[in-house]
């Protein structure tokens, strides 16, 4: 096929290979909850896992700035020491 | 390509719903039709409103001496014809023609991405033009073959030459303009050469992917005809207005070489030629007329222009005479086919790619410190930030669910709740991590003569372990099976406190940890009872105790303390 011919000399002049970039896409798709469970069959994109990758982290750090508001809160209400201890836990995640 | 591709602005564009370029790229199939518009739009503007442009034209040029006559002699020839035309309202449409010029001039001074974007932007326009330059010269073919004199054909050839390049380049590295230029050439020849027949329109269509592809470098799909013209719109572009002229000329030896070519052999587009003999030779005289232009130091501005007006000329003839050595060479409809499939593909490919790229860009930001050039070790610190965030936010929760077990008054709700941490977390986290033995935490409290000696280095037997405090037996149960879950999760978080794109401040100390994490364990097969059998310590003890090793101690020490304090209290 032509897909292929024109893959190959494209690949040859980037720094890495498409295969390569496929196996990385693959592990990140793997750390994706959506798409975690998508079979091997069903082929997603490259570019719907780099954006579902996206809103995923995106989606990661509003939980993380939830979670720590709670925390701070939680920790107000907390002795002093207790506080001391979890949030010297927390901040060196 | 990668992400540094600069996110260039397109202000001006009006009928183009595009604000940058991968939305014009994202949207170039959706906004075809828009392009189909207005470039219909420009063919009939074109016809129409010819006297608007010359008169335009002519203050624009009136510093360049030569050129001036020569365009002015063009048009007027032009004009008589031209005026049983209705005057329609030119102004507007005139306008959105020049609109739609100077943004086909934007990308081009991208280094980067021009490529792609004129390919993408202009391919599917260019068939629209051949349509609609056909029909524009179809009209005035017909009065050709008629019997007409040749000065419509003429009118035609020169409306096509005249019309995208109003606005000037703002930088002098135009290749690709050329290459642009040269396309809308094409289209417009095209659009002549139709009308003699069926296999001249074949011809086209190859053609059009030709030039297509001599656009791009990653194809190089045609070798000569794309080389000869690189090297033509090359030699307009670097060479000065010297060799312009020089090459203006040889372009009119190709033409008149053209003209005598056999293939199109048909009368009305033998007028076609002769016309366009005389129209490529008053730009060889105009070309000519610009040279004292340039030796009178005229302003850059002005030169390019003219410069630009030669290149189109010439990379006009270098079409035809690619359209001839096209025709010779390979007159199977295979290898157009053929050509025509790579060039589809070709451009889903490149579609594909740029969305790649362009969710590589939105990761990039996603991810702090991350300054990686290639995509390779971008999805790496992608990968490990996820996992970190993850991880993150795993212990955030924890410690959110943590807090409230550390009031007293919450100290039941605490067995459901680590069962439920250990379940999650244990069973997620915990599977390949150093698992720390189950009376190892239960054995803590008992262990204070060997953590006496051992504390100074290794802070968790150190702790004082609370034992449990109530004596009856479910709620020891409870404990016990509590226990090693919450064990687990303590090591695991132990063993997982490793983001490696982090600072990490006790990654030595992790080690160190770990490795020193059997040592209590003979210790402990050596105290066969372990908590149970211990006198409750004071609450204020051990919340003393617990402090001071906190303080005392590292972090991961301290966060051991919390889990085992926590599943204790």
């Amino acid at each position: 096929m032509s897909s292929r011919r024109s893959r190959s000399r494209q690949s040859g002049s980037s720094r890495i290979s498409e295969d390569q970039l496929l196996d990385l896409v693959t592990k990140l798709q793997q750390l994706l909850p959506e798409l975690r469970n998508s079979r091997r069959a069903d082929k997603v994109p490259a570019a719907k896992v780099l954006q579902e990758t996206c809103n995923y982290i995106r989606s990661l750090h509003r939980e993380v700035d939830d979670l720590s508001e709670r925390l701070s809160g939680l920790l107000e209400t907390t002795d002093s020491a207790q506080a001391a201890l979890i949030r010297s836990l927390l901040n060196y995640n | 390509m990668n992400h540094f591709v600069p996110v260039f602005e397109m202000e001006d564009d009006d009928g183009i719903p595009s604000s940058s370029a991968f939305n014009g790229l994202k949207k170039s199939s959706a906004s075809e039709d828009d392009i189909m518009e207005l470039l219909w739009q420009n063919g009939q503007v074109v016809v129409q409103s010819q006297t608007q442009r010359s008169l335009k034209r002519s203050p624009k040029h009136d510093g360049g001496g030569g050129l001036n006559p020569a365009d002015h002699s063009a048009f007027k020839e032009i004009r008589p014809s031209f005026h049983d035309h209705p005057a329609l309202p030119a102004p507007h449409l005139f306008m959105q023609e020049d609109e739609m010029a100077s943004w086909l001039h934007y990308p081009i001074h991208e280094p980067n991405f021009d490529q792609d974007l004129c390919a993408d932007l202009l391919y599917p326009a260019a068939p629209c033009i051949t349509a609609a330059l056909t029909a524009a010269t179809g009209t005035a073919s017909a009065t050709t073959n008629v019997g007409g004199p040749p000065v419509r054909p003429l009118q035609n050839q020169h409306l096509a030459v005249a019309r995208p390049p109003i606005p000037p380049p703002r930088k002098p590295d135009v290749v690709q303009n050329f290459a642009h230029f040269s396309r809308h050439r094409a289209a417009a020849v095209r659009g002549n050469m139709a009308e003699s027949g069926p296999s001249n329109s074949k011809t086209v269509v190859r053609e059009s992917t030709v030039v297509d592809s001599s656009d791009t470098p990653a194809l190089r799909l045609n070798s000569r005809v794309s080389e000869a013209f690189v090297a033509a719109s090359i030699s307009d572009n670097l060479g000065g207005t010297l060799s312009v002229s020089a090459a203006g000329v040889s372009g009119g030896a190709g033409h008149g070489a053209m003209a005598a070519g056999p293939s199109t052999s048909t009368k009305t587009t033998k007028d076609v030629m002769t016309c366009e003999m005389t129209v490529t030779s008053s730009p060889g005289g105009s070309s000519s007329s610009a040279v004292p232009a340039t030796q009178s130091q005229r302003t850059e501005d002005r030169k390019r222009k003219g410069r630009e007006e030669e290149g189109e000329y010439h990379s006009e003839d270098a079409e035809f005479e690619s359209v001839e050595v096209k025709k010779q060479a390979r007159g199977s409809t295979s290898s157009n086919k053929r050509s025509r499939a790579a060039e589809v593909h070709n451009l889903s490919e490149r579609r594909r790619r740029d969305r790649i790229n362009e969710k590589m860009r939105a990761l990039q930001e996603l991810i702090p410190r991350c300054n990686k050039s290639d995509k390779a070790s971008m999805l790496d610190e992608a990968i490990e930030y996820l996992k970190s965030l993850q991880l993150q936010v795993q212990m955030m929760s924890m410690g959110c669910s943590m807090v409230p077990m550390m009031f007293p008054g919450v100290q039941q709700y605490m067995p459901p709740m680590g069962m439920g941490m250990g379940m999650g977390m244990g069973m997620e986290m915990g599977m390949n991590r150093p698992m720390m033995p189950f009376p190892n935490v239960l054995a803590g409290g008992s262990l204070q003569s060997a953590a006496a000696h051992l504390g100074q280095r290794f802070p968790v037997p150190a702790f004082q372990m609370p034992p449990v405090l109530h004596p009856d037996a479910s709620r020891i149960q409870v404990a016990n099976q509590s226990d090693p879950m919450l064990s687990t999760l303590g090591a695991s978080t132990l063993g997982q406190q490793r983001p490696p794109n982090f600072p990490d401040p006790y990654q030595q100390f992790l080690g160190l940890h770990q490795m020193q994490m059997p040592i209590p364990m003979p210790q402990n097969q050596l105290i066969p009872q372990p908590s149970t059998s211990k006198p409750s310590s004071s609450p204020g003890g051990e919340h003393g105790d617990g402090h001071q090793s906190g303080t005392f101690f590292h972090l991961v020490s301290l966060q051991f303390t919390v889990i085992v304090w926590i599943t204790t209290t």
